[in-house]
């Protein structure tokens, strides 16, 4: 019945055809989210959809910022700009403040498959984390995912926490918070080469991935995999005015394909995490584990971070010390030991 | 005449006042880089937030000076054709010219009330956790700078269409 | 639903407005708007792609640069210390043509090593350069093309803006990029040169003539001289200050507009600018740039219209459609980024179309940094053609000067596009002059 409209609405020519704009504001293949939406999640979509239906399916991409920057991507699918938007939430520390909590517990599950595992119970446990999208942004979750396993790259070496001291690393956003020992510098991947190479800075937190695609290696021969973890910080989200319009066939294929994309994402994301630092050894960049010692003194320095992020969340009205408390045993469960178990209450 | 001169005036007054607070802001801006600079580079403890405030000044710096742009005739177009019109024409195109601006800025106004009201009601702020910075302020001033602009815009149609003057760059104010 | 036929519409669209003397402004952000609704069959989609642009398009760190860099031309303008470097190098060296022309050349090569935006180069040396080649008696047209012109230097030597973006969307290393611009950059200061002394020779007229210019400067007092001195040499030492900041890792790029600017206000006061000058440098300042940064602004909202609008499919159908010969896929690509720098800024142009070009070059053999300067000085080379050609719309509005038109300052940035044309046919026949530089890392 609504065959009609939906082909007006999404400016189809014809009623059988439904049109996707869909964007991120990453570049294919930065990162493992963008990389998935493109070779993974648009194909196995229109596939699924033209096994399984009768409806014809045409989508257009828009990646790295040509119509959202990282920064637009959550508006833009909210006022329909894109009908379907891969947002990074880490670039919402406001709206996302809630969602983001993972970033709050650094020295997670190095591994993103079990991030995610552990996140999505406590999305069931509490479903208020996904219901805030659909009440406050107007669309719907289809899925949630990690990006990759966040280390340290830098310019000297370095054993133990104390080294750290009255060196210059550079973060952005929440990661800023995890620096602690060194002093903290505000950047961006894209100023790291130079800023390095000069001496602006000396090290970055990153993942190993990032490392060689930004060609860090080059001017900071020393990766360190410090096991910050993997965070779970990547959406695909829908326009639901797009999405009330959409035939229940193709709601459920796409419910389907993005379930499937989280956990394909974080498979890739723990593929390219491994690869990264193997990549880099081969690049002749001196790669090492974070020592327990180091690991354990770096998150003893940050044991008070939880619990301010639990009161913050708080005075918002958001159970995050609830939310956190049952994250951290869900990743236990899974085997996953906490240098240092914060408490929060 | 005499409303529109009194209009005119008034926002003269504003479009002045607020060209003044963006050169204190840019100013401000360079400030503190080169502190941020300082303080890292000699005493290896940067400015957090500098970058933030920097990004969204910007912004602000821009949004401050439209209106006086817009009353100097300063937005750039081809005088092409322009130059083989007559006065009438020339005036015609002034009115149109002002119309549409007033359309843009009505248009920029109209979209960007929600985000307003809703980054106030919800605190939204850019940042991270220990250093937040609201974006209302932002907001704010690409709304009533918008606003601005229209009025700017409507008056030189005014003035263009139904009193025959025409607003020249530069001529104007020095 | 877009495509060919859309693309084809609100480009005519764009064009029609602007000849028709709409200023560009109101015609990229009215096109963008009634694109979008026409699109989407709706009004609140093409809003919020407004309302979202004014927000974002200028909330990053690096166009911060722009009105820093322009308040410090402004600041070695009024100070007087422009005029006496280019009074040094007029009398220091009276034999050779067009003498103020290359200072202008050389001075946006250096300029451009602390740049990463052309329209920052070309916006402070309308303030510093042109009033010295004007008083020395240049053609207008002359002065202001070479301006535009050579401001693309400061996107082809390290850093640039353009050069970042590249890279991140092609995943290139943004260090071998800037790596390898300098070769080319040297070549491009080099080309120029040699245009403007042939030039020069050829019609000295243009180019002051030298006569008058000498005749004043023969009886200064000393205290004219000492003064004369303090001002060139507070410019070489600005100079050095920030490329020596840069070089010790004091700071980035981006922060040394900051203290470019700091470091301008100290040279104005030594050189007895007051309170007021420097005021109304500030103030000056703001009237340059706000045009130029909405024109930013509306640039990116019609970038957009042209992505929503299915300008991707449109550029890759014509792609495809012209076979599998290098070389033709090579033009095909110069042909594109050519008409779309016709009307959009340097960035979104990138944005556009190097995620589609990028691959392809590297499939059709093509060395991925070499076609990336390719890219970047042919999407620079779009900065000076009409209609909308930011770099001569940012020397318009930073001189003020009502009798000189767009037109003008277009046509004497003619040879400066054609030069610039030159240059990627040379890395296109030779891409080691991009490319060995980066290879020895
Ligand atoms: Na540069
Ligand atoms: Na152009």
């Amino acid at each position: 019945v609504s065959a009609i409209a939906l082909g007006h609405l999404m400016g189809s020519a014809s009623a059988d055809t439904i049109s996707l704009r869909v964007g991120s504001g990453h570049p294919i293949g930065l990162l493992a989210y963008t990389e998935t939406a493109n070779k993974w999640w648009v194909p196995e979509l229109k596939k699924r959809i033209e096994e399984r239906t009768d409806h014809t399916i045409n989508i257009q991409e828009f990646h790295a910022g040509q119509v959202a920057k990282v920064t637009e991507v959550l508006e833009s699918t909210e006022t329909g700009i894109l009908d379907v938007g891969f947002t990074s939430l880490i670039f919402y520390p406001s709206k996302g403040v809630f969602q983001n909590f993972t970033l709050y517990l650094p020295f997670s599950s190095p591994s993103a498959v079990k991030t995610v595992e552990a996140y999505h119970a406590t999305i069931e446990k509490f479903p208020e984390l996904l219901q805030e999208f659909q009440d406050k942004h107007n669309q719907i979750v289809l899925g949630g995912t990690c990006a990759e396993n966040y280390g340290i790259g830098t310019k000297f070496g370095w054993s133990e926490f104390s080294d750290l001291q009255g060196h210059k690393i550079a973060g952005a956003g929440t990661n800023l918070e995890w620096i602690k020992g060194a002093t903290p510098v505000a950047s961006n991947l894209n100023e790291a080469y130079q800023s390095i190479q000069s001496g602006v800075y000396e090290g970055y937190l990153s993942a190993s991935s990032w490392w060689h695609m930004f060609k860090l290696n080059e001017v900071a021969p020393h990766f360190t995999k410090a096991d910050f973890g993997a965070q779970f910080i990547h959406y695909v989200t829908v326009n639901m005015d797009v999405w009330n319009r959409l035939p229940d066939d193709v709601k459920e294929i796409m419910r389907e394909v993005s379930e499937e994309w989280a956990l394909v994402t974080a498979e890739t994301c723990d593929r390219n995490d491994a690869e990264g630092l193997a990549k880099l050894a081969e690049l002749g960049v001196e790669v090492k584990d974070i020592s327990p010692e180091a690991k354990k003194a770096w998150s003893e320095a940050l044991k008070d971070f939880p619990q301010r992020m639990a009161d913050d969340l708080k005075s918002k009205g958001y159970p995050g010390a609830e939310v956190m408390n049952f994250y951290m045993d869900k990743l236990e469960e899974l085997g996953h030991e906490w240098p240092t178990r914060y408490v929060i209450n | 005449m005499s409303a529109i001169e009194v209009l005119d005036r008034l926002l003269a007054i504003v479009s002045q006042a607020l060209k003044y607070l963006a050169a204190a802001l840019l100013v401000g801006v360079s400030i503190l880089i080169c502190a941020d600079v300082v303080m890292r580079f000699i005493l290896n403890s940067p400015i957090l937030g500098v970058a933030e405030i920097v990004a969204n000044g910007i912004v602000i710096i821009a949004f401050l000076q439209l209106t006086y742009a817009v009353r100097q005739n300063s937005m750039l177009k081809s005088e092409l054709i322009l130059n083989l019109m007559g006065e009438k024409g020339k005036l015609a195109s002034d009115t149109i010219n002002a119309l549409l601006g007033a359309l843009l800025f009505g248009l920029v106004a109209w979209a960007s009330w929600h985000p307003l009201v809703r980054s106030i009601t919800t605190g939204e702020f850019v940042g991270y956790s220990s250093f937040q910075l609201p974006v209302w302020p932002v907001r704010l001033v690409i709304e009533s700078c918008s606003i601005l602009a229209i009025i700017a815009y409507l008056i030189h149609a005014i003035k263009a269409g139904i009193f025959g003057i025409r607003t020249d760059e530069v001529s104007a104010a020095h | 639903m877009g495509g060919p036929e859309f693309a084809f519409i609100i480009i005519s669209a764009l064009i029609g407005l602007i000849l028709l003397s709409v200023p560009v402004v109101i015609a990229l952000g009215l096109c963008s708007f009634f694109g979008l609704a026409y699109l989407t069959g709706s009004f609140n989609v093409p809003g919020s792609l407004l309302a979202s642009t004014a927000y974002e398009a200028l909330r990053d760190y690096v166009f911060a640069v722009i009105p820093l860099f322009i308040l410090m031309g402004e600041l070695i303008s009024r100070s007087g210390a422009a005029k006496d470097l280019y009074s040094m190098i007029n009398r220091g060296l009276k034999r050779l043509p067009g003498r103020l022309a290359l200072a202008t050349v050389a001075g946006n090569a250096v300029f451009g090593s602390v740049t990463g935006v052309s329209i920052a180069s070309a916006a402070a040396f309308s303030r510093i350069a042109y009033p010295q080649m004007k008083q020395h008696g240049y053609d207008k047209s002359v002065a202001l093309g070479c301006i535009a012109g050579s401001a693309s230097l400061g996107m082809l030597l390290p850093p640039s803006v353009l050069m970042i973006v590249w890279g991140v969307i092609s995943q290139q290393s943004i260090g071998k990029l800037f790596v390898a611009g300098i070769i080319p950059g040297i070549l491009l200061t080099v080309m120029l040169s040699i245009f403007i002394l042939i030039y020069a020779s050829l019609s000295p007229a243009k180019f002051g003539g030298g006569r008058e210019a000498e005749a004043a400067f023969d009886d200064q007092s000393s205290e004219e001289r000492r003064s004369e001195m303090i001002g060139s040499f507070g410019v070489c030492a600005l100079i050095m200050v920030v490329l020596g900041g840069i070089w010790l890792g004091a700071f980035t790029p981006t922060e040394a507009a900051g203290v470019g600017v700091l470091f301008a206000v100290v040279l104005a006061i030594v050189k007895g600018v007051g309170t007021k000058g420097l005021g109304e440098a500030v103030l000056d300042t703001g009237r340059i740039s706000a045009p130029l940064l909405f024109l930013l602004i509306t640039a990116q909202m019609y970038s957009r219209l042209l992505a929503l609008g299915g300008i991707n499919d449109v550029i890759q159908d014509t792609l495809l459609g012209v076979g599998d010969s290098p070389l033709m896929i090579l033009m095909i690509m110069i042909i594109i980024w050519f008409i779309l720098g016709m009307f959009i800024d340097a960035t979104s142009i990138i944005l556009l179309t190097v995620p589609i070009f990028a691959p392809l070059a590297m499939v059709i053999g093509y060395d991925p940094i070499a076609f990336a300067i390719i890219g970047i000085i042919t999407i620079e080379a779009g900065l000076v053609t009409p209609p909308l050609g930011l770099c001569v719309f940012t020397v318009k509005a930073a001189i003020r000067e009502p009798d000189v038109s767009l037109a003008t300052i277009f046509r004497g940035s003619i040879p400066y596009w054609f030069i610039l044309l030159i240059l990627v046919a040379i890395i296109a026949t030779f891409p080691q002059v991009a490319t060995w530089l980066p290879s020895l890392m």
